[in-house]
């Protein structure tokens, strides 16, 4: 299916291929954009990568947290009780 | 949706796509699915570079995510992980020297190529080898590997040092019990040999390193196949952190593509995780052992591409074949699931 969506948008390979191509135009505020992060992670790179580690690590945990909620309010709703490490087997 | 880091359009669905594929495939098999997620990224479109970067973010948030969901069900066993910690790392510094030994040799992209088809070719075929055999005991059922009595004499091995003495504890011996794992004593030099090993080939493949950890804990070590899955991916979160860390430094990572395939991931996680209680551990096994001989076909194709100019069309095949092979796992793992959890209803009341 993915590739159905793409057929037509990339060539036979990677290794002669222009993915700036697939960009509609670089507008000015998306190449002023790039232009900062580019800098911006060149110049303070440690900051950038724990920037980056931080963020994807916060998020995950927030999505679990989601999760969790949505289970437990779910279960709560249904009146059944959520799994428990006792359960395991 | 344009990506700012990446400075590439992507088309956001397909990104969820895969996210999803990534995130059930991981909380099911115990694997962070790096080799599965650059594939899928180039396909998109995503420079080279990037798509390993952004593919390690992912791999990494995706860790987390099962690893908490895993542990809330009991499957990780966090002195075991703790323990092959303490080899992982160097594994992972000893790798980063050979890398670069073999980068200014200009042969790292054949070498890392030919590894994964030895080792993804091998577990595989191991896996599927060892469904039969154990179908043909009929002793499937149990839940038990062809390598018990291996496992078990690996778990009685007694190596030396017997005690060390620690500052501030005094003589420790050298032997655990891992009771998550049902091993009543092993030496914990032997799960520090496994991670350095796992740490090793990870850092050396650029992968999470947890195809190989997951068989080597249940089929070398003994573990219960929940748990091996479980531990596996704590392991993951520390090598994802550590490639993380390392292409983001690089500036190879785009943050933003990350979370939004972590937004799907953890949805595919939730079905991932959840039918590891429903599927029993030998149709686990045998899934992801058709899985990894998928992994092993496509990456043959990506490295025959390379022969000549004429065949470099077989490279967007071996990832359209990965993509394929990971897509219909999904689809077998959510009818399996439906299937167990329809039939525990009508169990239900026959047990009443």
């Amino acid at each position: 299916m993915a590739y159905g969506i793409l057929y037509g948008q990339i060539p036979s390979t990677f290794y002669d291929y222009d993915y700036r191509e697939t960009a509609v135009g670089p507008t000015p505020r998306r190449t002023k954009m790039n232009e900062f992060l580019t800098s911006y992670s060149s110049e303070h790179a440690l900051l950038w990568a724990l920037l980056v580690i931080g963020g994807v690590a916060a998020a995950a945990i927030g999505f679990h947290i989601f999760w969790t909620v949505v289970f437990w309010t779910v279960a709560s709703l249904r009146g059944t009780p959520g799994r428990r490490r006792e359960d395991n087997d | 949706m344009w990506f700012p880091n990446a400075d590439t359009v992507v088309n956001p669905a397909l990104l969820l796509l895969l996210g999803v594929m990534v995130g059930t495939l991981s909380g099911f098999f115990g694997v962070g699915g790096g080799f599965l997620i650059t594939g899928g990224l180039l396909v998109f479109g995503v420079p080279p570079v990037f798509a390993v970067g952004t593919g390690l973010a992912l791999i990494m948030g995706s860790s987390i995510i099962n690893t908490l969901k895993h542990r809330h069900l009991g499957n990780v066993d966090l002195r075991l992980g703790l323990i092959m910690l303490t080899g992982t790392v160097p594994g992972v510094f000893l790798a980063e020297q050979l890398n670069s030994s073999l980068e200014e040799a200009d042969i790292i992209g054949p070498v890392i190529r030919y590894v994964y088809i030895v080792f993804l070719g091998v577990l595989g075929g191991f896996i599927i080898l060892d469904h039969l055999k154990q179908r043909r005991n009929s002793a499937a059922a149990s839940g038990e590997v062809s390598t018990a009595s291996l496992a078990k004499r690996v778990q009685g091995l007694r190596i030396p040092p017997h005690a060390i003495w620690l500052p501030g504890l005094g003589r420790v011996p050298t032997y655990v019990a891992l009771p998550v794992s049902k091993i009543d004593q092993i030496s914990v030099f032997l799960p520090v040999i496994v991670g350095f090993s796992v740490g090793f080939f990870a850092g050396l493949l650029g992968a999470g390193g947890g195809f190989l950890l997951m068989p080597i804990l249940i089929f070398g070590m003994g573990v219960p196949t929940t748990v091996a899955i479980g531990t596996d991916l704590f392991q993951i979160i520390v090598t994802g952190s550590w490639g993380t860390f390392i292409y983001a430094l690089s500036h190879n990572v785009d943050p933003l593509m990350a979370i939004i395939m972590l937004g799907a991931s953890s949805v595919g996680s939730q079905l991932g995780t959840t039918a590891t209680r429903f599927v029993d551990a030998a149709r686990i096994r045998i899934l992801y052992g058709v899985t990894i001989m998928g992994g092993c076909v496509s990456v043959a194709l990506d490295q025959a591409s390379t022969f000549s100019d004429g065949v470099e069309f077989l490279s967007t095949v071996a990832s359209v074949v990965l993509l394929s092979v990971a897509g219909a796992m999904c689809l077998i793992i959510a009818a399996m699931m439906i299937k167990a959890k329809r039939e525990t209803r009508e169990l239900v009341p026959a047990v009443d």
